[in-house]
């Protein structure tokens, strides 16, 4: 029951926040150029936008930019928001646009500059048996399996990358997933899927 | 292998697992102020009217910016077709003027030589207007001396 686990958390984790009124009415006043309405949008959203951007150049330096040029662009760009998609939408594709530009430009010079591990993750008891009993190394510590995974995730095609973090890693749907990207979801379904393929290759030390 | 198909547990338990990477405590608590500060410095203004909304356009909707290179690339394509017609209705005009040019070619075994000499053709031009002294000799053997020779020399040299 570990998908379900995981499921819950990620729901848990990605429930918005704030009645839909309240967003917008915060929006409208942003756009007028209230600041402090921008700055609790910004509240809102700032783990998240800054956890894929994390995610997809697992680099702590990297993400701190360009989530706040994230935030920045979307606030020059504030008064050509319609209200057609939810601001967390168009605030998400306009970071995730901003971060695949990024990471073009910066090709294949990836430098890993990884964020601590939290104290959830040594308490995790299916992670520590996984280490445990799955890896090849016994004295493979945790810090060397989150190194590991993040090559992984690194060798992943942009696109392939982005899918499995908004969906395997923020918990967002398949919908919410398509808008983003600007996609049909039989596109993010398949990209996921040969994502998670490849993945399961390039970590099949450590799974079964 | 379907897209539906479960890939298994351990491998969604493990990326799951990128969610304990965190940043160092207390980044949040200044994250927006950075955001606000870096506003209120002036980076909001940026570019602004029509190149703003282009761009904003741009980066918010992707369908756009393909769009938009495509109707460049349909307007390069078109370009160097329209191009090429020009090209082949000129080639076709020119084929149909009879050739004129500035100086009739001189054709030295049309004088008379007293020397001898094999006759050469020279093509005096704008670009090339110096008669030589070879033709002067075999052009005009009798008078050679009424046509100066052309000297570049310049004072103090």
């Amino acid at each position: 029951m570990a998908m379900h686990t995981v499921t819950t958390v990620q729901e848990k984790d990605t429930a918005p926040v704030a009645e839909p009124e309240d967003e917008l009415q915060l929006v409208r006043k942003a756009q007028q150029g209230d600041l402090s309405s921008y700055d609790e949008l910004v509240r809102r959203y700032q783990e998240r936008i800054y956890a894929t951007v994390y995610h997809m150049t697992a680099n702590h330096e990297d993400a701190t930019d360009l989530a706040q040029e994230s935030f920045i662009k979307a606030f020059q760009a504030l008064k050509s928001f319609k209200g057609d998609s939810s601001f967390f939408t168009w605030v998400y594709r306009i970071a995730v646009n901003k971060t695949i530009n990024f990471l073009k430009q910066r090709k294949n010079r990836t430098h890993l500059s990884l964020n601590d591990l939290d104290l959830n993750a040594e308490n995790d008891p299916a992670l520590v048996a996984l280490v445990s009993h799955k890896t090849p190394r016994r004295d493979l510590n945790l810090v060397e399996l989150q190194a590991k995974l993040n090559e992984a995730m690194q060798k992943l095609s942009d696109d392939h990358r982005l899918v499995v973090t908004l969906h395997d890693i923020q918990g967002l749907s398949h919908e919410e997933i398509s808008e983003i990207m600007d996609c049909n979801i039989g596109t993010v379904r398949s990209r996921l899927f040969y994502a998670r393929q490849q993945l399961q290759g390039y970590l099949s030390d450590y799974i079964k | 292998m379907e897209p539906n198909q479960d890939p298994g547990n351990e491998l969604l338990h493990l990326i799951s697992w990128k969610r304990h990477e965190q940043p160092p405590p207390g980044y949040f608590n200044h994250f927006s102020e950075r955001v606000i500060q870096r506003l209120e410095s002036g980076e909001a203004s940026g570019p602004t009217g029509f190149w703003q909304m282009i761009t904003d356009l741009l980066e918010t909707k992707p369908v756009l910016a393909g769009a938009y290179s495509l109707g460049l690339c349909s307007m390069l394509l078109m370009g160097i077709s329209a191009s090429q017609s020009l090209l082949q209705t000129a080639g076709g005009y020119s084929e149909s003027l009879t050739y004129s040019p500035a100086f009739p070619d001189l054709i030295l075994s049309e004088r008379p030589s007293s020397r001898g000499d094999v006759p050469v053709a020279y093509h005096p031009s704008s670009m090339n207007p110096v008669f030589p002294s070879e033709f002067l000799r075999v052009s005009y053997p009798e008078s050679p001396s009424l046509l100066q020779p052309v000297q570049f020399q310049l004072l103090g040299y």
